[in-house]
């Protein structure tokens, strides 16, 4: 059974989005990246890019397989993971903390409080 | 009792495919189509026609000129859009899918678009789509093609261009005399709860006749489990052309997009 920790919202598409002074912490779900598998490359918006809540804003591969990432929140890139460029082992070891991809300043309607809780995304989980 | 496969254990879908067939297109048409397929509500299993050879390259590939040592049968390429292609050179687009590069025109392309998860594919994940499809490809060949199987080893087989160099579990074979020949690949893109799948298939390895084409995509969809649709031959809808030609123009017409 994948880990789901209470700290953080999520979308049904698997992103998780965690508040930390300010700034949303964006990654995917440890289901997530199990159900990817192996992973060879990602491309993630760049500083200062603006991303859109449910709306794709990066894409990985693995497996032959291209997937898009959709944000859980909308606003403004702040920070991007640049050691998942060079390789995404930290998304498959450590999807909630060492694998994060973006950190982003959320707008006023960031659609933060339309995210699932973590009872609610373990239930999807659950269910699937 | 007998381990069920992913083909058994299918459950019948209630949607039905819809079989687009446009004809030939230029390679950014081709790859523009594939792509607004996986942003359309419904089923749809398309057969792919090239107006000439093309090189298609998967969506994170490196051009093809940055690989040292391989051993590729591809000839020069340039990437598709260029206003003054040089002589002597074949086209290349980038796809919307991942995976290696792949010369058409001689082989049987196609694509499949729908939901995921959905009970066509229950799961979103890579591996699993990636099985199933190549079970029903090989089944469509019955006797002659298998589904290689065994373990993933995506990451190592990145330095290699060639689609059809490339070892994966998804591979569909055919015995040979020195063992076991890629005769399709494929690749998949998902996004927003759709899969887009993109095959090609070695018309001399499988004896996959080009009057069988259609008949072929048809029994796919029903080895999918959705039920028979409507088709379109010839002319694409009229409310695609629009979104059509922009994909081309933004994307893959572009040769910033293709060169990557």
């Amino acid at each position: 059974m994948s880990n789901v920790p209470t700290d953080r919202h999520y979308l049904s598409s698997h992103e998780w989005a965690q508040q930390v002074e300010g700034v949303v912490v964006v990654g995917i779900s440890e289901h997530a990246a199990e159900e990817l598998g192996e992973l060879v490359f990602i491309e993630l918006p760049a500083k200062g890019d603006e991303v859109i809540f449910e709306t794709q804003f990066g894409e990985i591969e693995s497996v032959k397989a291209v997937s898009g990432l959709n944000s859980p929140v909308t606003g403004k890139v702040v920070e991007v993971n640049q050691e998942l460029i060079d390789s995404q082992s930290a998304i498959s070891d450590s999807p909630f903390e060492d694998g994060w991809l973006i950190k982003v300043e959320p707008a006023i309607d960031s659609g933060l409080d339309l995210l699932l809780d973590h009872k609610t995304y373990q239930a999807q989980l659950d269910g699937s | 009792m007998q381990e069920s496969t992913p083909l058994q254990t299918a459950p019948r879908s209630e949607s039905s495919f819809h079989l687009v067939v446009p004809g030939p297109l230029s390679a950014a048409e081709n790859m523009a189509l594939d792509d607004l397929l996986l942003d359309q509500p419904g089923w749809f299993l398309r057969l792919t026609g090239w107006r000439q050879p093309v090189v298609t390259l998967g969506r994170f590939q490196p051009w093809p000129d940055s690989c040292s040592g391989e051993r590729s049968a591809f000839p020069p390429i340039h990437p598709a859009g260029e206003v003054e292609p040089p002589p002597d050179t074949l086209a290349a687009v980038r796809r919307a899918t991942g995976g290696g590069a792949i010369l058409h025109g001689e082989d049987w392309t196609i694509a499949i678009a729908g939901d995921c998860p959905s009970p066509v594919f229950p799961h979103r994940r890579p591996t699993a789509v990636a099985h199933r499809i190549s079970l029903l490809l090989a089944r469509l060949f019955e006797g002659h093609a298998t589904s290689r199987g065994g373990e993933v080893q995506e990451a190592s087989m990145q330095h290699i261009t060639d689609c059809f160099l490339r070892r994966s579990p998804s591979d569909v074979v055919v015995e040979g005399t020195e063992g076991s020949i890629k005769a399709g690949g494929i690749a998949l893109a998902f996004r927003q709860g759709r899969v887009l799948i993109e095959a090609s298939l070695r018309r001399d390895l499988l004896d996959a006749q080009p009057d069988n084409d259609l008949q072929q995509l048809h029994r796919l969809g029903l080895f999918l489990g959705l039920k028979a649709g409507s088709s379109s031959v010839g002319e694409l809808p009229l409310q695609w052309q629009g979104p059509l030609a922009r994909r081309v123009e933004q994307r893959f017409g572009d040769p910033r997009w293709n060169h990557g």
